[in-house]
């Protein structure tokens, strides 16, 4: 090669060097895309709650299906550093990412971990209950401090001095929409900052689990939110797959009674959706109650005597405390065909009972453990992991 | 019949134990008996310790020291039915159960003598009536307790106590709500139950006029808790009940029998006419409006009484002259106008 | 007949013709509450059940196991608690005395609530299973157990002291106790445990299978027995303790009797039943204005047999024939009993003047 030719070939290797350099400068200065929020987490089967994305802010919306206290509901989650937005009077600020928060009640727990912010938490109203092992060790460690009293209840009596001087930037809590008993009130006359959760009014187990990305609006998480609820999503629905194809759909019945009243989920309930989609056949599930309903014990003996499987045992934990709350249960053909199951396989030596903490986001596994009790042979490898067998012999 | 008494107690001792082993004594050395078909009354001022005495006679209150027999045995010593049937009581309480007959209230009386589920037969029901009778209660045996009047209730209890056949009966101020009729009364059925059935009563009363005409023997007791006992006409005569009682210008003249009102003295009157019914009740008013007799001296006003068989004519002769008056009303209002006129120095 | 030809004893001759009339009610009422439930069993099946003739399983054990015991409790519960309520309204001479003045309900419910809601203190679940072995008379015995020991501390009380205002105020203050110390295992306790608690408050005859029906009648009729047996001091004890002392009745004696039957039959309705107010207090009151009378030779027996007839009927309406709802039994026991109590008061002096005031 001659002088020239070398010469040119040096110009062109450095033009290209500085030219790249030129074009991806910015791109370093600015980040990946440009923008502050660039993944969004939407709510598909999640009723509860709506999100609207702005260049510096996003603005949710809890939906109260009372219509009361909307004040409470909607909140303005700005970017740490930019300015509050005007013409959202009502709404609670909060600045995200959050550093510091406060946790009452085990559901959030297990969505905060999936997100990878345990350590947020610095206070929890029931710390014995829950089961995250992570969350578990910070508490050993001293990083959350316990802020019930009232021992193993939950939501019911708060140690407020402790809490104030934790300055958590946001308390995650859920409301009743009672004055009394609510917390969001005195936790606002205290100059705290409530942040109220619905996940619990949703009837279906994938709405109940995409509350994940509720809770990653707050950490600019959506991202991971987005990745673990498909997943969810898709392994749930890998599993109602399985389901279609079955003949039979075996008949359940569920809850207890007590004094002649027999407290059953009702129709449309989170419990009788999982029963549903795992193909089988809910006895008591007429009308369209989303909590609990009462009923006759004479009227449930009546239409489940003949039911294939009790499923849920209330608060009875095993075959002696049913058989101590009243003999008659033996009548039951599932007492004696042995198909007794509850879902107390993981409680915790303070009764917190792990069902109700990662077995909202992990529904999935929820309705795996309800197809091999209803229909064992679709899913051999799997092993029951929430629920258990009572055994009646 | 035995003339044994009923009731004795010898150097007996009546007072209050308190908590503390505090003594209060109310009385002592009280010896006192009380004989079949006797009435006795105890009467003493308020506060001298009659209802004490009452309960530790009938056992309802432990004596300080001393015993007390009834029918030769000690009262302790009973048991509550034997005592049940031996002695019965009319208490003070008032009974406010309702819906209850007075036949039900007197067949309370056989609990001593009936079985566990207090079954009445016919000597029972016998008893029962013939105790409203003796009472005068027998048109009350139907009716409701509570829709009676106090004297119609008092006959009530009576005839329960009756009905419960005891030697003894005490009846704590048997008349202390009843009205003067229905005060005699009481004592006049009292007296007949003592006499006709051999029962010995005791009751205590501040009825003194009843008490020293009725009682065959009174217990008197004083403030200081000290007993007399005796008839009421030797306590009369010996002038001990009448120093027991009097007060201030309270009296007890014992030519009447009764306590007199004093007076304050206005004039003298000399009196006039034969015995009779309207004389005796002039001489009643005149000491009611404060005339006493001369006696001797120059009476302020002379009064005749007239009493033929038709009416009575009251005749006044006075300084200023002679008046005459229909009524006793009219006299008293002549006598005012008298004495207003002046002619005399009062 | 007395000497002028009136016909005396009125009362017990008019208890005698409304015998049949009670006594058939009562019958009509038991025989209502096994027919009528939220299932609806037809009458040709009723028949065939009670004939031991062919019919659907379910309807067997739903009449057997369900119905009968239930209208059993009701029948024998009722009586008691109206007895009780007749001793203790007579025994303080307070028409407004329930059984429960005592404070033996608030002993049972101590009971239950140590067994219910300690678990929370002692580790969740291990005082329900520890007990569990005890079968269905666990929670039962936890509320006979709590009585007796509230009995235990009046009887003790009363030995010391004469007066009866004293055991009343004492009976109240344990009630206070109780309820605090209730109150204070509610704070600490879970959720569930807080409901069946709660649950428990609200009364129910249905919660007695036939397994443990043979203890409950059998002590309550041996309550029933105590009261006749009672009937004579009773009737004494209306005029007053001084009266009835000086009749011949033991006062410490009866004393004992009347707070010892009393306990027994309310600890044992609290036991199996849950607190059950108002018809302590309210049927006595009935009674003595159906019967026009005090006596307690006729008021005893009435006490029974009404006392029956108004749990039955509490029941029935409690289950809402035709539909699945169960109201709190405790609800309809004030329903009906408030009234018949203001209606005693509003009657005035005289006819509401069943005991003393």
């Amino acid at each position: 090669m001659s002088m020239t030719e070398k010469s040119l070939k040096i110009t062109n290797i450095v033009l290209f060097i500085v030219i790249v350099l030129i074009v991806s400068l910015p791109c370093v200065v600015l980040g990946e895309s440009g923008e502050l929020f660039p993944d969004k987490a939407f709510p598909e089967y999640a009723k509860g709650y709506s999100v609207e994305y702005y260049d510096t802010y996003k603005v949710v919306h809890i939906h109260d299906p009372w219509g009361r206290d909307a004040e409470n509901y909607t909140y303005l989650l700005v970017q740490r550093g930019e300015e509050v937005p005007a013409g959202y009077p009502n709404a609670k600020v909060f600045f995200i990412p959050l550093e510091k928060v406060v946790a009452l009640g085990v559901v959030q727990i297990p969505f905060i971990s999936k997100l990878g912010e345990i350590s947020s938490i610095i206070g929890h109203n029931g710390v014995n209950l829950v089961h995250d092992p992570e969350f578990r060790k910070l508490v050993q460690k001293g990083d959350i401090i316990e802020v019930g009293s009232g021992a193993l209840s939950m939501g019911t009596m708060l140690k407020m001095e402790d809490l104030i001087e934790l300055e958590p930037s946001a308390v995650f809590c859920v409301a009743n929409g009672n004055k009394e008993y609510d917390n969001h009130y005195k936790l606002q006359e205290a100059g705290l900052k409530p942040v109220i959760s619905a996940e619990w009014m949703e009837e279906s187990p994938l709405g109940r689990a995409e509350w994940i990305k509720f809770f990653s609006l707050f950490y600019n998480k959506e991202k991971i939110a987005n990745q673990v609820f498909d997943q969810v999503k898709h392994d749930y629905h890998e599993i109602e797959e399985k389901i279609k194809n079955i003949t039979q759909k075996p008949t359940i019945f569920s809850g207890i009674d007590y004094q002649g009243s027999w407290y059953a989920p009702g129709g449309n309930s989170y419990v009788a959706a999982f029963f549903r989609d795992a193909g089988g056949d809910y006895l008591l599930g007429d009308g369209l109650d989303r909590g609990d309903r009462t009923l006759d014990f004479e009227s449930v003996y009546e239409q489940a005597q003949a039911a294939d499987y009790w499923i849920n045992i209330g608060y009875a934990d095993n075959i002696n405390e049913l058989l101590a709350l009243d003999q008659r249960y033996q009548k039951f053909k599932a007492f004696q065909k042995n198909r007794i199951y509850h879902y107390n396989a993981r409680v915790n030596e303070f009764g917190g009972n792990d069902y109700w903490q990662s077995g909202i986001i992990s529904p999935d596994v929820v309705l795996a453990d309800l197809v091999k009790i209803l229909h064992p042979d679709l899913l051999p490898d799997h092993d029951l992991y929430y629920y258990r067998h009572i055994n009646t012999t | 019949m035995s003339n044994k008494p009923v009731l004795t107690c010898k150097n007996l001792s009546i007072g209050y134990r308190n908590q503390k082993s505090a003594v209060k004594e109310v009385s002592k050395d009280l010896n006192l008996s009380l004989n079949r078909r006797e009435l006795v009354c105890l009467i003493g001022p308020n506060g001298s310790g009659k209802s004490t005495l009452i309960r530790t006679l009938t056992g309802i209150q432990p004596s300080l020291q001393g015993d007390v027999w009834l029918q030769g045995k000690k009262i302790d010593e009973f048991s509550p039915e034997e005592k049940a049937r031996t002695l019965s009581v009319v208490l003070t309480t008032p009974v406010q159960t309702g819906y209850m007959t007075a036949f039900d209230i007197v067949a309370l009386g056989r609990f001593p003598y009936t079985n566990w589920a207090g079954r009445l037969n016919r000597s029972d029901r016998h008893i029962i009536l013939n105790a409203l009778t003796s009472v005068g209660a027998a048109n009350l045996t139907n009716r409701f307790i509570h829709e009676m009047s106090d004297g119609e209730r008092q006959k009530v209890m009576i005839a329960r106590a009756l009905a419960q056949e005891p030697e003894l009966m005490v009846l704590d101020e048997p008349t202390a709500f009843l009205d003067l009729p229905h005060k005699i009364e009481t004592m006049r059925i009292l007296r007949q139950v003592a006499q006709k059935t051999g029962k010995s009563i005791l009751l205590s009363t501040h009825d003194l006029n009843l008490a020293i005409r009725c009682a065959d023997q009174l217990w008197i007791m004083n403030k200081s808790g000290m007993m007399i006992s005796g008839t009421p006409e030797d306590l009369v005569l010996s002038g001990i009940f009448g120093s027991a009682f009097e007060i201030d210008g309270v009296h007890f003249d014992p030519h009447r029998g009764e306590f007199s009102i004093p007076v304050e003295k206005k004039g003298t009157f000399q009196i006039e006419g034969s015995e009779s019914v309207q004389r005796i009740w002039t001489l009643y008013a005149l000491e009611r409006i404060g005339y006493v007799p001369a006696n001797g001296s120059v009476p302020d006003i002379i009064i005749r009484v007239q009493h033929s068989q038709e009416d009575t004519i009251w005749q006044i002769s006075h300084t200023s002259g002679n008046e005459t008056c229909q009524s006793i009303q009219h006299l008293v209002e002549k006598i005012h106008e008298i004495r207003g006129q002046g002619g005399d120095p009062n | 007949m007395d000497m002028n030809g009136n016909e005396t004893g009125d009362s017990l001759k008019k208890f005698y013709i409304l015998l049949p009339v009670i006594i058939g009610t009562l019958t009509f009422l038991f025989l209502l509450d096994l027919i009528i439930g939220s299932v609806n069993i037809p009458p040709d099946a009723l028949f065939r059940i009670i004939t031991g003739g062919e019919v659907k399983e379910t309807w067997l054990h739903i009449f057997w196991d369900w119905r009968m015991p239930k209208a059993i409790t009701a029948l024998f519960a009722g009586g008691a608690l109206a007895l009780s309520g007749l001793l203790m309204q007579t025994f303080f001479r307070n028409p407004l005395a329930d059984p429960y003045i005592l404070g033996i309900s608030s002993g049972a419910s101590l009971g239950v609530a140590f067994v219910m809601l300690s678990a929370g203190i002692f580790g969740a679940g291990t005082i329900f299973a520890s007990v569990g072995f005890m079968g269905d008379l666990s929670v039962s015995a936890a509320a006979i157990i709590g009585s007796f020991l509230v009995l235990l501390l009046i009887l003790l009380i009363s030995a010391k002291i004469q007066s009866n205002i004293t055991i009343l105020i004492l009976g109240i203050m344990v009630s206070y106790i109780s309820s605090a110390i209730v109150t204070i295992l509610l704070q600490f306790s879970d959720e569930s445990a807080m409901h069946s608690y709660s649950f428990w408050t609200f009364g129910s005859f249905s919660g007695v299978t036939w397994s443990q029906l043979p203890f409950m009648v059998s002590l309550l009729l041996l309550g029933y027995i105590f009261s006749i047996c009672l009937v004579k001091p009773l009737n004494a004890l209306l005029l007053g303790e001084q009266y009835a002392e000086s009749m011949g009745m033991n006062y410490t004696r009866i004393r004992y009797g009347i707070i010892i039957t009393t306990a027994l039959m309310a600890g044992v309705v609290t036991a199996f039943c849950g607190p059950i107010g108002f018809l302590g207090i309210a049927i006595p009151h009935f009674c003595r204005a159906i019967f026009v009378t005090a006596d307690h030779r006729i008021l005893v027996p009435g006490c029974i047999l009404v006392g029956g007839i108004i749990a039955l009927c509490t029941d029935l309406i409690s289950h809402l024939p035709g539909t699945d709802i169960v109201l709190p039994l405790n609800a309809i026991t004030a329903l009906f009993g408030a009234p018949v109590v203001i209606w005693v008061i509003v009657r005035g002096t005289r006819f509401g003047r069943g005991v003393i005031s």
